[in-house]
């Protein structure tokens, strides 16, 4: 099949991989022109603008041809009319939407969220479904013959493989070791000395090297490392390895950029610690920090990646803007898999297993990122964690034990510490997942739970919550009192990588209810100059609340003391006339 | 003996605690080297804990002594970079180790009540005894078997990890193995090995809370990794293949 053949389709519903992977290419240059010379119309779900707004956040060059496309795409399309949004985040109910469809075909590539979804869930897709890669187009005339033709990724036998390299060389501070291309890195001061290896600093600027302990490079290790290099990732919040070295021709590690920042584990430990570290945090601040982290996992899901092992400490963070990736090495990528991982934030149906043995799938992630969200949301705490509860958290897991009720009914076994008013103050969509997750079992998609915090952070600084303690770090608790006390206004940089486009979620969304949206020109236009605005009506917003509500005490004092001086100097000036007119 | 708890004592982390209770003996026998560097280890020991993120909120620690009587010299939830745990002396001849542990026990026991009030997570306790001798005393030996009987009961349920350690030659193995039903041999150790030992401890924490490692592997601890050791070529070649 050849692009040009999509013009036969009257309906060509076009999967985000499709921009990402072939975004600036020739090849998309031949689709556009495809359907801009025929009656086509292009129909994108409600996560295809998210899924950019990932990417864009993740500043990466090699994303540049995509973010071109994608304007282009959004540009003519939208003013041609030919641009409509299935208004759904949930893959199952998109594909149906997408089904109904005139003469409809699925565009999408190997390496998809979406292609997984499907294989993953076995969902009942009776449209053609086209996949393209570097060799061409690939034409499956519905779900069945696609999952036949690709079962899920098939392990790799290196996972099987136990062997370790036999290092006999010892890396050092001073030392010099060299990349694939012969390139010199110098080992300068050595940062840690973890159970893998040891990190240094390096001659390069924000560039770190891994060099691995003894036995612990193993054909997995170094195929995945070799596998990770060769992706190009570069995103700033990502610490992804960047360069193999060796020593003498022998592999002894990898380069990797500079995270910055405590672990989230040490910041997202109840009450003490995150006001320890964060003083003039906001409920904001925490939601932010879960967009951030969801926006980078989300960001490896589409390059075929699962992280794997996601929990508090494997990142870092500086900001609530700030946030880093780290240990990475651990992810899985295609068919290898990722070794680690941690009973508390992994699934339930892969425990016990071993987890080198195995490839995870989208709704294991899925479970993670959930977990990930509350711990973040309520400051560290496992959703497990509950009063006068069983032994083991094994148990509490296992028998759903979620100790939080939806309609507040019964607060007796949530942990003391003030958790119980943040759930109280989450909005309802936020405590509907959440719930439907641990007590029910559900799954949500990752996109679906960034489109919640989206949503959450725009009812939070859209000031939506008539209560006050709706803001709070810790609602209606003394621990919230340091937040009080100071807040600067914060200033949110504009965003300036080239090429991209922030879209804002708010002003893309159609009507929820309704199955397909015409995006029109406004539409777009809206969005395009609503960007900088968001930005800066957020910052000044805040700016203008800390002035004139939240005044720190060394500033009333200072406004007082001036308005001291101005009294007592107007009345110096009045004693001294009045001592003129006597004397004269 | 074991007083109430204080909702103070348990901070307000959020992170799974691992409770480690400490019975550690204060004979006679102890005194001199063997009592130093027992008290250097237990100090290094506390301060890795302390310094490392993962494990510095979320280990708790209590220490009791038996010697001329039993003596919880550091309840749980009082450590901490400002108060450290007071220097431990030996001076007496009596050995009451299972007094000592069924104190231990009800520390546990009682932390463990604290944890469930609170609504905080945590790892299954660890008793880590070591003695260079056995017991001794009035109803010693009644006492030590009422103590092995409730570790044993413990353990067997998985509601207990037990490190139960003879220092030197003089420490009565047989009775110490009878501690733990899960552990082949007693862990023994040399007293000018303590460093080795508590290195090893806490690097056991730091993979319980770090690295989720199963209890069950602390009782089977080695340190020879799994797998073969291959040439640069032979590893190439599985590569390549």
């Amino acid at each position: 099949m050849y692009i040009q053949d999509l013009g036969n389709y009257q309906s060509i519903i076009l999967d985000y991989s499709f921009l990402r992977e072939f975004g600036g290419t020739s090849l998309f240059t031949q689709f556009y022109s495809t359907i801009s010379s025929s009656n086509s119309e292009i129909y994108v779900g409600s996560n295809f603008k998210l899924f950019h707004s990932c990417l864009v956040h993740q500043a990466d060059d090699k994303d540049e041809g995509t973010c071109q496309s994608f304007r282009d795409l959004c540009m003519n399309l939208l003013a041609a009319k030919k641009f409509h949004e299935i208004a759904h985040l949930d893959t199952g109910k998109f594909l149906e939407s997408a089904s109904m469809l005139d003469n409809p075909c699925i565009l999408t590539t190997f390496s998809s969220i979406l292609l997984k979804r499907i294989i993953e869930y076995n969902y009942e897709v009776l449209i053609p479904i086209v996949v393209v890669n570097a060799e061409g187009l690939i034409r499956y005339e519905n779900s069945h013959e696609l999952i036949e033709a690709n079962a899920l990724n098939s392990i790799s036998s290196l996972a099987f493989n136990n062997s370790f390299l036999d290092i006999d060389v010892y890396c050092s501070v001073n030392d010099i070791v060299y990349t694939a291309n012969m390139e010199p890195v110098r080992l300068e001061k050595r940062l840690n000395n973890g159970a893998e290896g040891m990190v240094f600093l390096t001659d390069k600027s924000g560039v770190v090297a891994k060099i691995f302990h003894k036995d612990i490079i193993t054909p997995l290790r170094w195929a995945k490392l070799t596998r990770m290099v060769s992706m190009g990732i570069k995103s700033v919040g990502i610490c992804w390895p960047q360069d193999l070295l060796f020593n003498s021709g022998t592999p002894v590690g990898n380069t990797m950029s500079l995270g910055k920042g405590k672990t989230l584990s040490t910041v997202f430990d109840g009450p003490d610690a995150i006001i320890d570290c964060f003083p003039n945090w906001m409920r904001v601040d925490v939601v932010d920090t879960a967009i951030n982290l969801l926006e980078k996992y989300i960001y490896l899901h589409m390059h075929d990646i699962l992280a794997g092992d996601i929990q508090l400490k494997n990142a870092l963070i500086s900001s609530s803007s700030s946030v880093f990736l780290i240990d990475m090495d651990s992810c899985q990528i295609g068919n290898l898999p990722c070794p680690v991982g941690t009973e508390e934030f992994t699934d339930t149906a892969l425990w016990g297993k071993n987890f080198a043995h195995f490839l995870r799938e989208m709704k294991n992630e899925d479970y993670s990122l959930a977990m990930l969200v509350f711990s973040i949301l309520f400051c560290g705490l496992n959703p497990y964690a509950s009063r006068h509860g069983k032994e083991t958290l094994r148990e509490e897991i296992l028998d759903k034990n979620f100790p939080y009720r939806l309609d507040n009914s019964n607060n007796e076994f949530i942990p003391k510490g003030g958790y119980d008013q943040i759930w109280n103050y989450l909005p309802d969509k936020l405590r509907t997942m959440l719930y439907d997750v641990f007590k029910l079992g559900k799954r949500y998609e990752d996109i679906e739970w960034y489109s919640a915090l989206l949503d959450y952070k725009n009812d939070l600084i859209s000031k939506k919550y008539s209560d006050p303690e709706a803001y709070k770090l810790f609602p209606k608790s003394s621990y919230s009192s340091r937040s009080d006390v100071v807040i600067r206004p914060r200033i949110k940089e504009p965003l300036t990588f080239s090429g991209g486009d922030i879209v804002s979620n708010r002003s893309f969304m159609s009507s929820p209810n309704s199955g397909m949206n015409q995006m029109d020109e406004a539409d777009m236009n809206s969005r395009a100059a609503s960007v900088p605005k968001y930005s800066l009506n957020y910052s000044s917003q805040r700016g203008a609340s800390s002035k004139q509500e939240k005044k720190t005490f060394f500033e009333q004092f200072k406004s007082s003391l001036e308005t001291r001086l101005i009294v007592i100097l107007f009345l110096i000036i009045v004693v001294l006339v009045v001592i003129g007119l006597i004397t004269w | 003996m074991v007083e109430g708890f204080n909702e103070s004592d348990f901070g307000n982390s959020t992170k799974r605690r691992l409770p480690i209770c400490f019975c550690l003996d204060t004979s006679g026998s102890m005194m001199g080297t063997p009592i130093k560097q027992l008290n250097i280890g237990l100090t290094n020991f506390i301060s890795s804990i302390k310094s490392n993120d993962d494990t510095r909120s979320a280990t708790d620690i209590a220490i009791v002594t038996f010697g001329q009587k039993v003596e919880i010299v550091m309840p749980f939830g009082k450590i901490s970079r400002d108060n450290p745990f007071p220097e431990i002396t030996a001076s007496t001849t009596l050995t009451p180790i299972g007094e000592g542990i069924l104190t231990g026990l009800e520390l546990l026991n009682a932390r463990k009540e604290g944890y469930k009030d609170l609504g905080i997570k945590y790892y299954q306790p660890w008793l880590v005894v070591i003695t260079d001798g056995a017991p001794q005393g009035p109803n010693a030996m009644a006492n030590m078997e009422l103590a092995i009987k409730a570790c044993n009961e413990m353990e067997s349920k998985d509601k207990l990890v037990v490190f139960n350690i003879g220092v030197g030659s003089g420490a009565d193995l047989d009775i110490l193995k009878r501690l733990s039903v899960k552990r082949e041999e007693p862990i023994s150790v040399a007293s000018a090995e303590f460093s080795k030992l508590f290195e090893f401890l806490g690097s056991s924490s730091s993979s319980v809370i770090s690295s989720g490692m199963k209890d069950d592997a602390l009782y089977n601890i080695s340190t020879e990794p799994e797998g073969d050791s291959v040439s640069v070529d032979d590893f190439f070649k599985y590569l390549e293949d």
